[in-house]
């Protein structure tokens, strides 16, 4: 099967208000032909809403939402062709496997010869063949998004749309699905947007990833670049592991924990309060230290290990600093780190990423 | 004491009551259909069948069932339906209307309806006062009264289990047949319809069920041929001593019920056992 040319997707300055809570606030977002597109963040950020918005499900106050050069405002979901995975995926219980998949081909009034190879095909391509005749109360839930998968691509819709699509999946299922998806992306060249709250599983699949907090898009860009250079704290906190300290910076000097360090590129656009972050794995373990001391663009800090978590290949200390911050550091599997006991972490000022001092913190609703 | 005494005993009292005031009489009445008079065996069957007032007054019951079944089915399905779409407060206010019939006594309810459809009544007052009509139409002791009657009061046993089949249906369902192409009209008869018919079907077999047994409103808003079984196993018993017709026609009426509720065993599961 082999779909026609994708389509890209525009959304400007996107609002949506319910009662009183107003849940986007001006969303821009671009999405390129025949790109992944993670749309992440903790639920009530908003990204669910933008889905809702894409397929026709609800319509936003203000905003224009654009598929290919198609202007999509006032166009009933039936007439958009767009594909749409659910998290419940949605089967309907009264129809056959191949009842559900021939649905959408029924309502655009297919012939039943060329419905039947269709579905055959798209039995194929999501690895269900023969499976036609089942019921989905009959299927597992890895069979059940399956056929949802084959069902939102049957008809070849010209985006396709993922909401939570592995949630109610185990993590070993989940991460076999998950290459799965990828692998049918790349065979069918579709524009997927993919909302997640689960930032490895935005991490491991996107092209891109935009991070949602309260109604806003924080950041947009690939998976590595939202993680080792977050925008904001809060793209910091919501894609991993790390530590922050706060700062003072003057031109090229930088003043970190009362000592003062000079920084070998002067940063562009940052002066006074800023926090630097380091991702766990870019912080260094070093003997307990005093002090903070400077040495050769590197800081060293004392910290008190808070807890100590195994993560498999590596261990992640969650760590205090005589400021009282606290961040996550990872370790060595063979390290001798304990709770209650005394480290250094040796910052490589470098490797920082710096950031506006915000207080802003994202969360739930 | 307290809870754990009522705990212990269950729902025990509540059986008893009913084995003595309900299953116990129903027994004898039907064993009358053997043992009256004595000897009987199947005589009685055999009388009752070929006697042609009953099999009228039988067909008079399976019409006025078939009838109200089919109006209840339709209005209660789509009432509910609006129950589903409203906001809270409408909600609560519908369903408010829909247990009313409930929560009156059937006399009475069957009273207002006559007060209602006579000649002097509510409708032709209004009728005659808009000039539409000159002469009173008569609608008391018809099978139009009859059916009105019954409809009305039978209306919440399709109400409450269709609403139950939506309240469990998955509103994702419509945004999926939508997203695949299905117009709000096809989305509804392709997807949300046959996902709730079977509160539908529940219903159905509830007010068939009910309307074969009815008694008060046919004898109240009827005329002399609509008068079910019920009135005529009444009227053996009253009138002509004949309690072994009588129970043959009982054990008759009963085998019916039964079997309907054997055929829609499955939806009446579903909806209230689940």
């Amino acid at each position: 099967m082999r779909l026609p040319a994708a389509k890209s997707i525009r959304l400007s300055g996107l609002v949506k208000r319910y009662d009183r809570t107003q849940v986007l606030h001006g969303v821009d977002l671009d999405v390129r032909a025949g790109e992944f597109m993670s749309m992440l963040g903790p639920s009530g950020s908003g990204k669910t809403t933008i889905l809702k918005i894409i397929a026709g499900f609800e319509a936003p106050d203000s905003g224009m939402v654009t598929i290919g050069d198609r202007d999509m405002v006032g166009v009933a979901p039936e007439h958009r062709n767009i594909g749409v995975v659910f998290q419940n995926y949605s089967l309907f219980p009264h129809m056959s496997v191949a009842g559900n998949i021939g649905f959408p081909l029924r309502m655009r009034g297919m012939p039943k010869a060329r419905q039947r190879t269709r579905i055959e095909q798209a039995l194929e391509l999501v690895a269900l063949p023969g499976y036609g005749n089942r019921m989905p109360n009959q299927l597992s839930g890895g069979q059940q998004q399956r056929v949802a998968i084959a069902r939102a691509i049957v008809f070849e819709p010209d985006i396709l749309l993922m909401d939570e699509p592995l949630g109610a999946l185990d993590r070993r299922l989940r991460e076999d699905m998950q290459m799965e998806i990828k692998a049918l992306h790349e065979r069918l060249g579709i524009t997927i947007v993919y909302v997640t709250h689960d930032q490895e599983e935005a991490l491991s699949m996107s092209d891109r990833i935009a991070v949602f907090n309260r109604g806003r898009v924080e950041q947009t860009g690939t998976p590595r670049e939202v993680y080792r250079q977050p925008a904001t704290l809060f793209v910091a906190d919501f894609l991993g592991d790390s530590l922050h300290v706060s700062a003072a910076v003057q031109d090229d000097r930088i003043e970190v924990a009362d000592v003062v360090a000079i920084l070998q590129r002067p940063p562009a656009g940052h002066s006074g309060r800023v926090r630097l972050l380091w991702r766990c794995d870019e912080i260094e373990i070093a003997e307990p230290v005093a002090r903070p001391a400077v040495s050769g663009g590197r800081i060293t800090m004392p910290a008190t290990v808070l807890s100590v978590a195994y993560a498999g290949t590596a261990l992640r200390l969650k760590v205090q600093l005589a400021s009282g911050e606290i961040g996550t550091v990872a370790a060595p599997e063979g390290g001798r780190a304990e709770t209650g006991g005394r480290i250094g972490l040796r910052l490589d000022l470098a490797r920082a990423t710096i950031l506006p001092d915000t207080a802003r913190r994202g969360g739930s609703d | 004491m307290g809870s754990r005494f009522f705990q212990a005993i269950g729902v025990w009292p509540l059986l008893a009551a009913l084995a003595i005031l309900f299953f116990l009489p129903a027994a004898v009445i039907i064993a009358n259909s053997v043992t009256e008079p004595p000897g009987a065996g199947l005589s009685n069957f055999r009388r009752v069948l070929a006697d042609p007032t009953f099999f009228r007054f039988a067909m008079n019951t399976v019409k006025i069932a078939i009838i109200v079944s089919i109006f209840t089915g339709v209005i209660g399905y789509f009432y509910a339906y609006a129950m589903y779409r409203a906001g809270p407060a409408l909600r609560a206010f519908l369903l408010t209307c829909a247990l009313l019939p409930l929560w009156t006594s059937l006399l009475v309810r069957s009273f207002a309806w006559s007060v209602i459809l006579r000649d002097t009544g509510i409708v032709n007052w209004l009728l005659i006062s808009a000039g539409v009509v000159d002469h009173p139409i008569g609608m008391m002791r018809t099978l139009f009264a009859v059916t009105i009657g019954m409809i009305q009061i039978l209306l919440p046993f399709t109400i409450l289990p269709a609403y139950t089949s939506m309240r469990r249906f998955d509103s994702n369902l419509i945004a999926a047949a939508r997203s695949l192409g299905a117009s709000p009209r096809r989305a509804f008869w392709q997807v949300f319809f046959p996902s709730t018919q079977v509160g539908l079907a529940a219903g159905l077999v509830l007010v068939f069920v009910l309307s074969l047994g009815y008694y008060i409103t046919p004898v109240l808003l009827g005329g002399p041929s609509d008068q079910p079984v019920a009135v005529l196993i009444t009227a053996q018993i009253t009138s002509q001593l004949d309690w072994g017709a009588a129970g043959a026609m009982s054990a008759i009426v009963t085998a019916a019920v039964l079997l309907m509720l054997a055929v829609g065993w499955n939806a009446l599961k579903k909806i209230f056992l689940v």
